[in-house]
């Protein structure tokens, strides 16, 4: 019948304009994989941001400038592994960049049919770099676990938060659970409950009832950093819970987060943030990112910013290093690299593929004069990566095959 | 967990039913008089929230002013949309006007981030009802128990238009039977656009009345849309009434539920509703109209 | 545009899958084929819903369980005991079909917007679970591990592979979905979307053809979502979601509903449209409602029923 001629027809001309012709390309590309809708979307503003200030600092790799090529996943799985498909089949980019939790969970049992690196700088999950490590994925932010180091240390430090009464809330991620873990594990008795929202929730009142019934005077917010988070603060300052309770969040606040909560983000400790700009009052390397990041883009740099610039620069060095886009020795050589990075100098585990990355933890708190346009900021006191993670990929259950 | 407990949780619940209130109405009228299902309604809702943040930035009016506005704004965009996608295609099968609004929704959120990105936008609590008030032992934000009690003025109003009014009757005499409503002489095209764009005032109200209790944000409809559809699926499709008790359900559901059993509460308020409709498909108060 | 049993109902679908099939050797590229093989896979997603929607006048939103179902339990079982692709199948069904049966009972005593609303709820549920039965599901992070596709005995470690028995799946659906749908019992069905109240006041068991169009429409889709789970190697719990379930709907009733080639279309359609503009566009959600809109306002019939259109309009016109 007419119709299935045309669907014949329909697909001939697909295929026709999806064969792409061969031709030499002058650039080096790059593929950066996140999100660009939906509630999330300024977290992958910020990593892109990070990314594009990081290229245009080190400059031409192996004499080529570097074509970076974005993909949104739309925070889905099955999308991930599509876009990444794409990046790598049709782009045929040499590595690939960006990707938080969600897009690298979805691309490490795919990992070895993409057949590029992967150097993720947003992603949580530990088993990505430890039971379930793959050749190609590389992360340079802290893991889970190490964050689960860097809130003993807090509390620790902390005699009050030590003696207050814990409460865990967030949403039904298996990070939140961990976090609970976590922060039971270290306060024992002292911990009075938790409380996982579902993924969409917009009203906390709820949740907020039940940490006050539980009589909580430290919240633990292992609530998804975007809209939600904004919205929790919020209402929690509403129902003045933040009066009664100290606010702690995980691995810290994004900086357009924390401009957005002004005021509010003083009641917030972070327990190990994933990267600080306050940093370059101790790193040259921060300063001199966080100068060229305000002069691109007209704003403080966050912490996925530093954080994906960081992984930009591991990757650029490491192609220079390989003297080639071949992906196999581009992961020779991000095995070795030593660089200096908006978040220190940081290399990769021998034998494993995480970054031995310090945290940062402390308290939110005005800035005065505001610096690149932010107001209010983390205070930084470092976390080394020699006290949240053992040295060697094999001793965190990382085998390479 | 104490009386306390519940009675906090089934206070914010009530709050959140009162809302749940204005936006439901809306989507049960349009439903009842032109059998359309408005899956814009959800984007309509987020017009709303950023008429108000648009107003208060750009025109620089106060928060009470640009409540009023922003409906207004919004209600000429409603029927536009009503005239261009709805109308054409009425005569056919539901279902088509479900998947056009959808369109519409995708189009208007798209839209709004487009002009004004994808940020989320936090709005002050105004002055005049900051700070909490103590119920019981319990904190409550002034500002919710305003809302709300705005919120109810407002449905009640809708209510009475309904009931007592000659337009109202009007409106009734459709739900009840198109055909017969039309030989007497009811202009039901008008009727429909009319109400579309109240309904669609009300969605925006809601939106601009929730701004600074759930934030500015171009997803910040699809969670309400899910919320009143079920509403209105349970109260019966077109009946007021069902449609108010449905709205309190849903509500009171996921806070008690939610303060109780957190991850599990959205299942509980699916089972209930799918409970529901198999032993009365139009719904608990619905008046014989299978769907 | 009905398709008749009998040879030509045989010989252009056996062409088109011929065609489809040398694609990969006859220069598509590597990334076409891979959205081809998504494309395929929604279309045999799609055209089960098809079963409910277009010939039994059911409109679910909640088809993604059947898809995320059998993805959760084909996956688990290839990465606990085997990826043997039909032994996989088979666990699948013997999940999906008998959770269909149950609900699919509760179900068909309901039409119209009652039996959308159910099964959507249905849906959430499901995807409730998923996302708090963590010690078998992993939760929000979703089942990973799941290795690659055996099929007797050959591992399909190539896009190709994977992509051939995509096809063979698709065609075997299509060839079987239309001799169903011409037989007594797809007659039946028919009949039923006509007018249910007709159908059983001259004696048709309506309930009992609803929950096995129910039952029928849940089981091919678990098909589609065994072979979703190897080509992603992992699920998550949004192959559930409400909003998967809205994607399936629309690849449907954009291909056009009640045609069955209809799905197909409108599957390849919505993917490689999708791919395009998201890509392209930073504003593609308004991109894409506008197309929608307008499609829809253009082209009731959807897809099919467009081109079948612009064919009589060319036909007259030539004459």
């Amino acid at each position: 019948m007419a119709a299935s001629r045309f669907a014949k027809s329909v697909l001939l001309a697909l295929f026709a304009a999806g064969a792409a012709p061969a031709f030499a390309q002058d650039t080096l590309k790059v593929g950066v994989l996140t999100i660009r809708s939906g509630p999330a979307t300024p977290v992958g503003d910020d990593i892109i941001a990070g990314i594009e200030t990081a290229t245009r600092m080190y400059g031409p790799v192996l004499g080529r400038p570097v074509e970076l090529i974005v993909e949104e996943s739309q925070w889905n799985a099955q999308q991930a592994v599509t876009k990444a498909t794409k990046l790598v089949q049709q782009n045929r980019v040499a590595a690939i960049l960006g990707t938080s939790t969600v897009e690298a969970l979805a691309l490490l049992p795919v990992a070895d049919r993409l057949g590029v690196p992967i150097v993720t700088s947003n992603s949580g999950s530990a088993a990505i770099t430890r039971q379930n490590c793959n050749k190609w994925v590389f992360r340079t932010n802290a893991e889970d676990l190490m964050s689960a180091e860097a809130l003993k240390y807090l509390l620790a430090q902390n005699p009050k938060l030590a003696a207050a009464k814990w409460f865990t809330l967030g949403h039904d991620y298996p990070f939140s659970r961990l976090v609970a873990g976590t922060v039971k594990q270290v306060t024992g008795a002292n911990y009075v409950g938790d409380a996982f929202a579902p993924l969409d929730t917009a009203d906390w009142s709820p949740f907020i009832a039940r940490a006050r019934a539980s009589g909580a005077t430290a919240i633990m917010m292992s609530v998804t950093l975007g809209t939600p988070l904004l919205q929790f603060v919020q209402q929690a300052n509403e129902f003045g819970l933040t009066k009664e309770a100290q606010l702690v969040a995980p691995i810290g606040l994004p900086d357009w987060l924390v401009a957005k909560l002004g005021p509010l983000s003083t009641n917030i400790i972070s327990a190990g943030s994933w990267a600080a700009w306050r940093y370059e009052e101790v790193e040259p390397a921060t300063k001199q990112f966080n100068d060229a990041f305000f002069k691109q883009h007209g704003r403080v740099s966050g912490m996925q910013a530093l954080q994906s610039a960081s992984a930009a620069l591991m990757l650029y060095n490491a192609i220079t290093k390989a003297g080639s886009t071949d992906p196999d020795a581009i992961v020779k050589a991000l095995e070795t690299v030593d660089v200096r990075t908006p978040v220190g100098p940081l290399r990769f585990q021998p034998g494993g593929r995480q970054a031995l990355v310090p945290m940062f933890l402390g308290p939110y708190e005005a800035v005065n004069p505001p610096r690149y346009g932010a107001q209010f900021a983390q205070v930084v006191e470092v976390f080394p990566a020699s006290k949240s993670l053992p040295p060697t990929g094999p001793e965190v259950g990382c085998k390479l095959k | 967990m104490d009386l306390s407990f519940l009675f906090a949780n089934t206070v914010n619940g009530a709050v959140y039913g009162a809302f749940l209130l204005l936006t439901s109405l809306g989507l049960s009228l349009v439903f009842g008089l032109g059998r359309v299902v408005n899956f814009a309604h959800g984007a309509l809702y987020a017009l709303g929230g950023y008429g108000l943040v648009a107003v208060m930035q750009r025109l620089g009016l106060g928060f009470w002013p640009a409540l009023v506005v922003a409906p207004l704004l919004v209600v000429p965009i409603a029927i536009a949309i009503e005239r261009v996608t709805i109308q054409p295609i009425r005569s056919r099968p539901e279902i088509y006007t479900l998947l056009v609004t959808f369109g519409v929704s995708f189009m208007v959120i798209g839209a709004l981030e487009y002009v004004f990105g994808t940020a989320t936008t936090l709005v002050e609590v105004p002055r005049l009802f900051a700070g909490t008030v103590v119920i019981f032992g319990n904190e409550f934000p002034i500002y919710r128990l305003a809302a709300a009690g705005l919120s109810l003025a407002v449905s009640g109003a809708v209510f009475a238009f309904v009931q007592f009014t000659p337009i109202g009757l009007r409106i009734r005499a459709v739900t009840d039977d198109p055909g017969m409503a039309e030989a007497l002489g009811v202009n039901t095209t008008r009727l429909l656009t009319l109400v579309f764009g109240a309904a669609a005032g009300l969605a925006a109200l809601a939106g601009a009345l929730g701004a600074p209790i759930f934030a500015v944000h171009p997803e910040m409809g699809s969670g309400i849309l899910l919320d009143s559809f079920l509403a209105v699926i349970l109260g019966g499709l077109g009946n007021l009434p069902g449609s108010a008790i449905g709205a309190f359900f849903v509500a009171l559901t996921k806070s008690i539920g939610g303060g109780y059993v957190a991850d599990w509460s959205i299942a509980i308020l699916f089972v209930v509703v799918a409970i529901a409709l198999v032993f009365r498909p139009t719904g608990l108060f619905g008046r014989g109209r299978v769907a | 545009m009905r398709k008749t049993a009998g040879l030509r109902g045989l010989v252009l679908p056996l062409v088109a899958a011929g065609i489809l099939a040398i694609l990969p050797y006859a220069g598509a590229s590597p990334f076409t084929i891979t959205l081809l093989t998504e494309s395929l896979i929604f279309a045999i997603w799609a055209m089960s819903l098809d079963l409910l929607v277009g010939y039994t006048g059911l409109v679910s939103f909640g088809h993604a369980a059947a898809f995320g179902l059998a993805a959760y339990a084909a996956g688990y079982f290839a990465r606990e005991v085997t990826g043997d692709f039909f032994f996989a199948l088979l666990v699948a069904e013997a999940v999906v079909i008998p959770v269909a049966l149950g609900f699919g009972f509760v179900v068909a005593r309901v039409s119209g917007i009652a039996f959308a609303v159910i099964s959507l709820c249905i849906a959430q549920v499901l995807f409730t679970i998923a996302v708090t039965w963590r010690s078998v599901t992993n939760g929000m992070d979703g089942l990973v591990g799941v290795p690659l596709p055996r099929v007797a005995g050959v591992t399909l470690a190539s896009g190709n592979a994977f992509y051939l028995l995509t096809v063979l799946c698709l065609v075997a659906v299509y060839l079987w979905l239309t001799r169903l749908v011409d037989s007594p019992f797809g007659r039946t069905l028919q009949a039923i979307r006509t007018n249910e109240e007709r159908a059983a006041s001259i004696g048709i068991d309506v309930h009992r053809h609803k929950w096995l169009a129910f039952v029928l429409s849940w089981a091919v889709a678990a098909l589609a979502g065994t072979l979703m789970v190897f080509l992603k190697a992992g699920t998550t719990p949004m192959s559930l979601h409400w909003t998967e379930s809205g994607n399936v709907l629309i690849m449907t009733i954009f291909g056009g509903i009640g045609t069955l080639l209809g799905p197909v279309l409108g599957s390849t359609v919505f993917v490689f449209v999708r791919d395009e503009f998201t890509t392209r566009f930073k504003a593609w959600q308004f991109v894409f409602g506008l197309v929608f809109v307008v499609v829809v306002l253009l082209f009731p019939t959807g897809l099919v029923g467009a081109v079948n259109r612009i064919r009589s309009f060319l036909w007259r016109a030539r004459s």
